[in-house]
């Protein structure tokens, strides 16, 4: 918590810098499960209530192997990992698979909103996913997937944590998270 | 730009909530007309000028009934939002019956001249995806150049409508987020 003197003029750099916590810890690898690719934010007890807003960032890429194969986006949420959704699910049916030895940057943009606070309480988790292909030649319409509500108990211990996995591991695929930055807006 | 008293002790919290406005008020229901569908931002008189921006995020469901009908997406600017700017007029054949549409939708608003004849960029990004993630759809659609009268009191607001309320499709909008940029 940080304490300004007396006087002391606070402009939006200041502001954001101290209300926007950036890890840079590079995820790289070939999961074939549902693995942790960004540092687990979190969320103390007591520290969320009704109302309370936070936005996870992450920035990545997908070098696509010598074969295409999909590639899961989620979110995990909550005191363990058990809770968890899909942003997005690549090669499915009306989203594209990622081209073979192409590369996709994309970013992963999630909102968890609090609606009622307590043991019982209530959220919102809703992810999106913009990717596009290097050099820029396909343009890859924005995945968007949550739940909404779902059990969100502000008394105790939660973490917002980004996960990913490909359908295979054929070609050697490599997804690379650079980033993650975590704000809470209210 | 804030200025803090002596021995002030800032926390996060207040620090964020100097820049980002965030509103869970819960919206929902089946519009057959433009309906306003989150807070009803304000961006009082004299607060704007050339090279201020904002950026309105909702967070939100679409639940399609028993019939297929269109969805208008709609942002609502000016002096009680009342100038329309359309983000899609989504067909009825876009959303399957009784499947949920997760979206955001992300709405700029750029003012590049200001005064009681002001000029304004107003652009949105509507995206959705069906659960369980079997459809990605994006739109994004605006308008430059527009009148914004940043002597006046302006508000910022998206709009939805279904074409019809056959079937009772439901809008829910959970939580909308105000960034001042610049």
């Amino acid at each position: 918590m940080t304490g300004y003197n007396a006087q002391q003029i606070i402009n939006d750099f200041n502001l954001n810098a101290n209300g926007a916590q950036v890890d840079n810890t590079q995820y790289s690898g070939t999961p074939t499960t549902s693995t942790k690719f960004s540092n687990a934010w979190d969320i103390g007890p007591g520290v969320s209530a009704a109302n309370s807003c936070w936005r996870l960032t992450v920035i990545g890429q997908t070098v696509m192997g010598t074969s295409s194969l999909g590639q899961t986006w989620s979110l995990v949420f909550g005191p363990t990992i058990t809770s968890s959704i899909n942003i997005c699910v690549s090669g499915t049916t009306n989203y594209p698979a990622q081209p073979a030895s192409s590369t996709w940057i994309w970013t992963a943009t999630a909102f968890l909103v609090v609606l009622t606070g307590g043991a019982a309480g209530t959220c919102i988790v809703i992810g999106r996913v913009d990717a596009g292909q290097v050099p820029n030649n396909s343009s890859i319409d924005a995945a968007v997937g949550g739940v909404a509500p779902a059990a969100w108990n502000t008394t105790t211990d939660n973490t917002l944590t980004f996960f990913t996995n490909m359908s295979g591991s054929t070609g050697t695929p490599v997804i690379t998270t650079f980033c993650s930055s975590f704000e809470r807006l209210s | 730009m804030t200025q803090y008293v002596s021995g002030q002790i800032i926390s996060d919290q207040v620090i964020n909530s100097g820049n980002n406005q965030v509103d869970s008020t819960i919206y929902t229901g089946t519009p057959v007309a433009l309906t306003q569908f989150c807070n009803l931002w304000d961006i009082g008189p004299g607060i704007a000028s050339a090279g201020s921006a904002w950026r309105l995020t909702i967070l939100g469901k679409s639940l399609m009934g028993g019939t297929q009908v269109g969805e208008y997406w709609y942002i609502g600017y000016g002096p009680n939002a009342a100038t329309q700017v359309e983000i899609v007029q989504s067909s009825a054949v876009n959303h399957p019956i009784n499947q949920t549409w997760i979206f955001t939708v992300v709405i700029h608003l750029i003012v590049t001249s200001g005064g009681a004849g002001g000029r304004a960029t107003v652009v949105g990004t509507m995206a959705a995806g069906e659960n369980p993630n079997a459809t990605a759809l994006t739109w994004t659609n605006g308008q430059s150049n527009l009148a914004f009268n940043t002597t006046a009191d302006n508000k910022l607001c998206l709009l939805l409508t279904y074409t019809a309320a056959t079937g009772t499709p439901l809008f829910t909008t959970y939580c909308s987020v105000f960034d001042r940029m610049s």
